[in-house]
C-alpha cells in the first residue's frame, strides 16, 4: 500500500538506524530534567547509522548519540484500528515499508538552543506522548497485535556539529540529509521505539531536530502534532490550553472495543456493504503491456492557478475545494477504467473531534466513496461527491479485519473482484491551499516526475498538498491501466481543465477528453 | 420525548458540532437550510456522529440523511417517529 507520499514533501522517506532497540550503556535508566543525557560517543555500528560520505567526509567524528533517559506511565494493550491498518502492509512491503516513514524537521532560529535543553525537551516530549515510547509485537503471528507502552527507557539521539562557522544554508542541508539518512532503515517495531530523533548543532547551539515517526505508529496529523509539539517545548511558544486528561492510544484501543465502537464498525461496515453493492460486476478496460520501468509512476504539478481555480469552483458550487478535486479525480479514473462506476478510497484522518485531534497515534483508515459518472454538468457532479465523500469519510473508522472479511465475502459472489486500487488522499491536514497575495500563477515547469514503485498497493492515487507558498496536486498511476507518457498529461489537463471551469459551467463528460484520457 | 424538546436539543448540537459557529438560538429561528448557515461538511459529520450516539440511529448521508440533517424540524420529526 504504498501511500504516495505528498508531493513536496517527502516521497516517502523514512527510515531509521538499522538497529533494534537503541540501547546505551545504562539504558533504562531515568534522567533528571537537564541532565538526561550521556554521550554514546562514536556511533554505536549496532545502534547507529553510519557515517554519512555524501554530508561531510568523515562524518562520524561530528556525530555522537546522546542518551536520554525518560520515566512515565507504562501500559499494554491491543493495537488501535489506525496502527492495525498499517500493520498489514508493513508486513507485506518489508524494508519498502521504510519509504513511509514520516519526516520532518523543526528549525530552530539563531542562536538555537542549548543541547542540554534540547535533549530535555525531547526527554519531556517522549514522556508526553505515549505512542514515542510504544513497542509494537504480534507473539503468536496471528494477527493479535500489541502495543507495549514503555515505563522508562532511553532514546537514543543522533548530534550532528557542523562547526561555528556553518551557514544557515548548511543547516538546513544537513538536516534534510540527516532525516533523509535515520529513514534509510525499516523500523523493528518489536525492539525500537517508532521514533528517532537527530539534532544539527553549530557550535553546540541546536539549530534543527529531525523527527522520523514510523507510519504505524503515527499518521501524518500527529506526526505533525508531535512535532508541534516539540518546536513549543523548544521555543517556549506557548500551546493550547490544557483540557484535561489527554486522550491517549490505549484509550482509543479500549474504546474501540467498547460497545460504542463496535457499533461504530458495524455502522462503517454497513456503509461499505451498501456503496460497494452499487459497483457493476464488469471488466475494465484491457490492460497496457508491456508497462513502463517502474511499473507504477507518480508526477506533481505545482500550480497556485490550479489551486485558485478550485476555489472558485468550489465556492460556486458551496462545496470544498477537495470535492472538486475529488470529482476531477474520480472522472479520470472513471476514464482510464472504461467504467461508469468506480469505487474511490478515501484517506480519511478521523479527526472529527477535538480528543481525536489531540490524539497522537494512527488513525487514519480509508473511507469509500462510490462514484457514477452522470449526464451531468462538472458542477453539479462536484455537489454530489461532496455529498458522497461527506459520507464516506464519516464512516472511515473500522476494524480491518471486518472490512477485508466482508470484502473478501462480496468478492466470493462476482465475476470480477473489486477493484479497490484507486485512491484520493487530500494531505493538507484539513486546511484549504494557502493562497499567496497577488495572480495565481500557473505552473512554470509544467508537471515534474517524482518516483516510481516497482509495486504498490495503489493504481491510482491523486494527492493535495500544500509546501510552504506552494499547492500541489500528484497523480500516482499503473502504467498498466495509463501509458506512462500520459501521466503528466492527466495533470497539464488539469490545470486548463480546472482554470477553464472556474470561468464557465462544463459538462462532466467533457472532462475526460481534456485530460487527455479516452471518452467512456 | 416531545419534537419541540428533541429540536432544541439537536439544535444544542448544531452549536457544539459547530463550534460556536452557529448558536443554538440561529439553528432554532432558522427557515433556512444549516448548510445556508455555514454549517461546514466537518461540523456536519460532528452533529451526525452526535446524534447517532445520542439517539440509537443510523443517518446515511448518501441517501436522504444530507437533507435530513439540514432541517431540524425533519430531523426531530424523524427521531420522533423512529
Amino acid at each position: 500500500m504504498t501511500r504516495p507520499a505528498a508531493p513536496g514533501t517527502s516521497p516517502g522517506t523514512d527510515t531509521s538506524p538499522g538497529a533494534d532497540a537503541p540501547k546505551a550503556p545504562g539504558a533504562g535508566t531515568h534522567a533528571e530534567p537537564g541532565l538526561g543525557a550521556r554521550a554514546v560517543s562514536g556511533a554505536d555500528p549496532n545502534t547507529a547509522p553510519g557515517p554519512d560520505a555524501s554530508a561531510a567526509p568523515g562524518a562520524d567524528a561530528r556525530v555522537v548519540w546522546e542518551a536520554v533517559g525518560f520515566r512515565a506511565e507504562g501500559g499494554s494493550g491491543p493495537v488501535t484500528w489506525g496502527q492495525l491498518h498499517m500493520w498489514h502492509p508493513m508486513l507485506r512491503y518489508g524494508a519498502a515499508f521504510a519509504t513511509l516513514s514520516l519526516r520532518q524537521v523543526v528549525p530552530l532560529a539563531a542562536p538555537g538552543v542549548a543541547l542540554g535543553a534540547c535533549l530535555d525537551a525531547i526527554r519531556r516530549l517522549v514522556e508526553t506522548h505515549p505512542a514515542l515510547r510504544t513497542r509494537f509485537a504480534d507473539p503468536a503471528g496471528s494477527g493479535d497485535v500489541r502495543q507495549d507502552v514503555a515505563a522508562e527507557g532511553t532514546h537514543l539521539v543522533e548530534v550532528y556539529e557542523l562547526g561555528e562557522h556553518a551557514s544557515d544554508g548548511a543547516v538546513a542541508a544537513v538536516a534534510e540529509r540527516r532525516g533523509r539518512k535515520l529513514a534509510t532503515e525499516p523500523f523493528r517495531h518489536g525492539h525500537e521505539w517508532p521514533v528517532r530523533f537527530g539534532v544539527v548543532c553549530r557550535g553546540r547551539r541546536v539549530r534543527a531536530v529531525t523527527l522520523v515517526c514510523s507510519h504505524v505508529a503515527f499518521d501524518a496529523w500527529s506526526a505533525d502534532l508531535v512535532g508541534t509539539a516539540l518546536r513549543r517545548l523548544l521555543t517556549g511558544e506557548p500551546g493550547p490550553a490544557p483540557t484535561g486528561d489527554v486522550w491517549q492510544p490505549l484509550d482509543q484501543a479500549a474504546h474501540e472495543r467498547s460497545e460504542r465502537g463496535l457499533r461504530e464498525d458495524a455502522r462503517a461496515m454497513r456503509h461499505w456493504r451498501s456503496r460497494l453493492a452499487e459497483v457493476p460486476d464488469t471488466a475494465p478496460r484491457p490492460a497496457y503491456d508491456p508497462p513502463a520501468a517502474p511499473p507504477i509512476q507518480q508526477w506533481w504539478v505545482t500550480s497556485n492557478a490550479l489551486a485558485a481555480a478550485s476555489v472558485t469552483l468550489a465556492e460556486r458550487t458551496r462545496t470544498s475545494t477537495s470535492a472538486v478535486l475529488l470529482t476531477l479525480a474520480a472522472t479520470a479514473l472513471s476514464a482510464i477504467r472504461g467504467q461508469r462506476t468506480v469505487p474511490l478510497k478515501l484517506i480519511a484522518g478521523n479527526r472529527f473531534t477535538d480528543r481525536q485531534q489531540r490524539l497522537a497515534c494512527s488513525a487514519a483508515q480509508d473511507g469509500l466513496m462510490v462514484f457514477e459518472r452522470a449526464d451531468v454538468s462538472l458542477d453539479d457532479a462536484v455537489r454530489e461527491v461532496y455529498r458522497r465523500s461527506t459520507g464516506g469519510y464519516m464512516r472511515g473508522q473500522y476494524n480491518p479485519d471486518s472490512l477485508t472479511a466482508l470484502t473478501a465475502e462480496l468478492n466470493g459472489s462476482r465475476r470480477h473482484p473489486l477493484d479497490l486500487t484507486g485512491y484520493f488522499n487530500d494531505a493538507r491536514l484539513s486546511h484549504d491551499w494557502a493562497l499567496p497575495p497577488g495572480p495565481a500563477r500557473r505552473s512554470e515547469r509544467g508537471p515534474a516526475f517524482v518516483r516510481g514503485y516497482d509495486r504498490n498497493d495503489m493504481s491510482f492515487c491523486v494527492v493535495l498538498a500544500q509546501q510552504g507558498p506552494d499547492c500541489q496536486v500528484s497523480l500516482l498511476a499503473d502504467t498498466r491501466r495509463l501509458p506512462a507518457d500520459r501521466i503528466p498529461g492527466v495533470l497539464s489537463g488539469l490545470e486548463s481543465l480546472l482554470c477553464d471551469a472556474a470561468c464557465r459551467e462544463l459538462a462532466l463528460h467533457d472532462v475526460p477528453e481534456a485530460l487527455g484520457l479516452p471518452p467512456a | 420525548m416531545t419534537q419541540l424538546v428533541i429540536k432544541q436539543r439537536l439544535a444544542q448540537l448544531v452549536a457544539e458540532s459547530s463550534d460556536g459557529a452557529i448558536t443554538a438560538d440561529q439553528a432554532l429561528a432558522t427557515t433556512l437550510p444549516l448548510t445556508d448557515l455555514g454549517l461546514s461538511s466537518l461540523s456536519r459529520m460532528r452533529l451526525i456522529d452526535a446524534v447517532e450516539d445520542e439517539y440509537g440511529v443510523e443517518i446515511d448521508l448518501d441517501d436522504t440523511g444530507w437533507d435530513l440533517v439540514d432541517n431540524l424540524d425533519s430531523l426531530a420529526a424523524h427521531l420522533t417517529a423512529r
